[in-house]
């Protein structure tokens, strides 16, 4: 019984402790913004330190994946193209990086790009149309040495139909498709499934597997060390091409824990974070801290499950749409830090058009379809499968339909039985919720392939097969974002998908960094950044 | 002799168990729903492409050979590939494998250290103000989760007294031994804390039994003081209890470090160990869970041995 007590009273204790904390914050001014940057001259020196929320992948231009990884390996690897990362351009520009032209042939199937002269690699090899060569082989050409089988299955997506490439010179390269593809050049500045140019000499001599080890490419930064678990870290490269980057390294630390990842950028062990939650927001402008406004072009949205018979009809899918209100989601549940979305294409993608609608909030109209295809108040049941990090999501969503009569259950899972769950669902299992996206128009198909894995049949929804096949093979350049609208619209009306909301804070800044710019793609240019006194 | 046929013998029951601990991890790793390649590209991947991809990771082979092939991957590949990292898995663990026995020596010293120092102040001042306010302390402490203190540690010592980092285990530029102790303290006390109150608790009891004791009473008599008492006669009855516990206990804080590192971000096996399961990284799992049973049986056997040369009744 005394044990008890005394517990009480010291958790009593703890819980002032923790109360008092909120409140002897120190009241700062309200956020450094970057219009105060403009006024200083950028100073050349300094280490950044990254806190990153996931451990990135192989820092290999063709195996890897998340958008984590592309956040270190874009400054070690670069592509034949770029994308402006300004953020002074919707959508973003496409830039000259490694090749310095390009261009198609009247059918759309062949690109030809003149290379950049003089570049070279970190260990001083030069970056040539033969050292591209090596790189396409290495993910196209099963005769090549250093063929990598898992890379080829991975770039499959955009070099599937690839039937050759040729060195036409020094410096220049073709690439030869069997069909049309318009798309190739904004594909090549994407993160991953493309062709990052990495040091053909480094896999030949540590193989396939050894590339990691020893990353090399063409970047403003070069590989220093990689702990995994711990941290990666780069310095700045001399003998870069292009503008000299400010900072004279870069750390990327590992902190998964989003409360320890907060806490040690609070306290100055890091300058920049990334996946910074809608209720710390307010906590770091306060003590000062920058949470830049912004938008990348990726997109939380919510998937049927078509293996549930209740979806196959159409009326039930459009009034899950009509229940949802978006607007009340972006501002309950994001704490009005994230934006409604209403199409599959997220905001920032070349094929986006914000003023498209699909199936506006009217809860009315929602219960009125799902009396015509059958359902009653309260009859329509299925569950919801989220990963545990989108739990408070689901039970909002919950409640929303609870109001047109719609009973959900929620099974909250890890992330990867979540993934397991989603992608292989049970009978009664009804939505799951992804978040992903792109800049470029192609994302859709991409998106659609997620969709069919989730058991849609691709083949019951010809009219969306056939618009993307249209958009994604078009050879007249003209037409080819409008045929990618074209696409989103059919894809849209057939209600396979709830679009939901975008994120509009996402990175938080150290009061001294300057010069950061949140771009629309999924990544930034840290080659621009630099630190103030 | 008979000592060393012992150790020869508690070495050789360590293999069936490692077999035991291998199967076991590999199944329920197998047997759980995720699959790593599909955690990595449903999103955007055509079922097809995941096949392939699973194909070329050896993934599709039946369950024994994958198996098999794994145990042999122990001993020539270096634990086979990581399948997130494309890596072999020690090349993974063995950096953070490291740190990890950096943090749990340091809760062991701490534990050891504060724990019995309390003990003794408790046991020693039995029934008094002392002994009540350890006690409660230990009470206290006791019922605390690791994860929710290593946060208010966090809050106090790094984000308001700014006196320690919060992360890593190492600073900005940083580097050196005593940059390295800084960054050990708030993790290893977080570590120790649950073993080291009760490594406190057994400390006072046996503190409290031995003055109880006939011999006790005896030598107290003949005017023997408090501390020559506690330290030439209970300090040695009760050293091998201690050890024993403290051995147990190594075991309890292996498993709180793997928690603490998550708060702490100490770069040990635990983080790794938590994205491996998070990825369902099967290789680096099973390489992981199999080095810390290792670790788990050495240091059981360690103990034992230390048990029985500290108990002079034991001597054969």
């Amino acid at each position: 019984m005394r044990t008890k007590k005394w517990l009480g009273i010291g958790a009593a204790i703890l819980a002032a402790a923790v109360v008092l904390s909120g409140c002897s914050a120190p009241a700062g001014a309200g956020g450094t913004d970057a219009a105060a940057a403009g006024d200083e001259t950028p100073q050349y020196g300094g280490d950044l330190v990254v806190g990153l929320y996931l451990e990135p992948l192989a820092l290999d231009p063709h195996r890897q994946g998340y958008w984590e990884t592309y956040r270190v390996t874009r400054n070690i690897f670069e592509g034949l193209t770029r994308e402006d990362t300004s953020g002074a351009t919707d959508p973003t520009e496409i830039q000259p990086a490694l090749a310095t032209d390009w261009s198609v042939s009247e059918d759309g199937t062949t690109w030809t790009f003149d290379l950049r002269e003089g570049v070279t690699f970190h260990d001083g090899s030069p970056f040539d149309a033969e050292a591209l060569d090596k790189n396409v082989r290495r993910i196209s050409d099963p005769t090549y040495e250093f063929y990598d089988e898992s890379s080829a299955k991975k770039l499959a997506t955009w070099f599937g139909t690839l039937t050759s490439g040729t060195v036409i010179d020094d410096h220049t390269y073709q690439f030869q498709f069997s069909q049309p593809f318009l798309g190739f050049p904004r594909i090549l500045a994407q993160a991953m499934s493309t062709l990052a140019i990495g040091n053909p000499a480094v896999w030949e001599q540590y193989g396939n597997d050894g590339f990691a080890d020893h990353p090399d490419g063409t970047g403003p930064y070069e590989f220093v060390s990689r702990t995994i678990g711990d941290r990666i870290e780069l310095k700045k490269f001399d003998g870069y091409w292009g503008d000299e980057p400010y900072l004279d390294s870069l750390t990327f630390r590992i902190i998964p824990n989003n409360q320890t990842r907060l806490a040690s950028l609070l306290s100055g062990e890091l300058d920049l974070i990334s996946y910074v939650q809608p209720e710390d927001v307010q906590t770091l402008e306060d003590q000062g801290f920058q949470v830049p406004e912004g938008t990348g072009s990726s997109l939380l949205y919510i998937s049927y499950n078509f293996k549930n018979p209740a979806f196959a009809d159409e009326k039930v899918r459009q009034a899950l749409i009509y229940g949802l209100d978006r607007q009340k989601l972006a501002d309950e549940l994001y704490n009005g830090y994230a934006e409604p979305q209403y199409s599959f294409q997220p905001p920032g993608n070349e094929a986006f058009d914000p003023a498209v609608r699909d199936f506006e909030y009217d809860p009315a109209k929602a219960v009125e379809l799902l009396k015509e295809a059958g359902y009653g108040d309260g009859d329509l049941k299925f569950t919801i499968v989220v990963d545990v990090a989108n739990q408070n999501t689901a039970e909002w969503l919950q409640s929303e339909y609870k109001e047109i009569g719609v009973d959900v259950e929620i099974v909250s899972l890890d992330r990867t039985s979540y993934i397991a769950r989603a992608y292989g669902p049970e009978e009664g299992d009804g939505l799951s919720l992804d978040e992903y996206g792109g800049t470029y128009a192609e994302w859709l198909s991409q998106g659609f392939n997620g969709l069919a894995g989730k058991g849609l049949n691709p083949a019951d929804f010809p009219d969306i097969t056939s618009a993307i096949q249209a958009a994604a093979t078009t050879a007249d350049p003209d037409a080819r974002i409008d045929l990618w609208k074209t696409a989103e619209e059919t894809l849209r009306n057939d209600a396979v998908v709830i679009p939901t909301v975008n994120l509009t804070r996402y990175y938080a800044l150290g009061s001294n960094v300057r010069g950061f710019d949140w771009p629309a793609t999924n990544w930034y240019d840290l080659s621009k950044v630099w630190l103030a006194n | 002799m008979g000592t060393l046929k012992h150790i020869g013998w508690r070495l050789a029951n360590i293999l069936p168990v490692l077999l035991i601990v291998s199967v076991l991890t590999f199944l329920i790793g197998r047997l759980t729903p995720g699959d790593p390649i599909q955690g990595q590209y449903a999103r955007t991947f055509t079922p097809e492409q995941i096949e392939a991809i699973r194909d070329s990771y050896g993934l599709n082979l039946p369950l024994w050979q994958q198996y098999v092939k794994w145990v042999a991957d122990l001993f020539v590949a270096g634990g086979g590939k990581s399948i997130v990292q494309d890596a072999p898995v020690f090349d993974v663990l063995w950096p953070n494998f490291l740190n990890t026995i950096v943090l749990t020596v340091a809760g062991v010293l701490i534990c050891a250290v504060v724990g019995i120092t309390i003990g003794t102040i408790a046991g020693a001042n039995h029934r008094r103000a002392a002994d009540r306010f350890s006690m409660l302390f230990v009470q206290v402490g006791s019922n605390l989760s690791v994860y929710w203190f290593g946060l208010i540690l966090i809050w106090i010592f790094a984000l308001q007294l700014k006196w320690l980092p919060v992360s890593g285990m190492q600073s900005r530029n940083g580097g050196g031994f005593g940059d390295l102790l800084a960054h050990l303290i708030l993790p290893g006390i977080s570590a120790a804390l649950i073993s080291m109150l009760v490594l406190a608790r057994f400390t006072r009891i046996g503190i409290v039994q031995e003055s109880h004791s006939d011999y006790y009473k005896t030598f107290q008599s003949q005017g023997a003081g408090r501390f020559s008492l506690l330290g030439k006669h209970v300090g040695r009855n009760i050293l091998p209890p201690v050890v024993n516990i403290i051995g147990l206990e190594i075991g309890t804080l292996l498993t709180g470090v793997l928690f603490v590192e998550s708060v702490f971000n100490w770069p040990g096996i635990g983080t790794q160990l938590l994205n491996a399961v998070n990825g369902k990284d099967y290789p680096l799992i099973q390489g992981g869970v199999v080095l810390i049973a290792l670790v788990y049986l050495v240091v059981n056997l360690v103990t034992d041995i230390a048990v029985d040369a500290l108990n002079p009744r034991l001597k054969r």
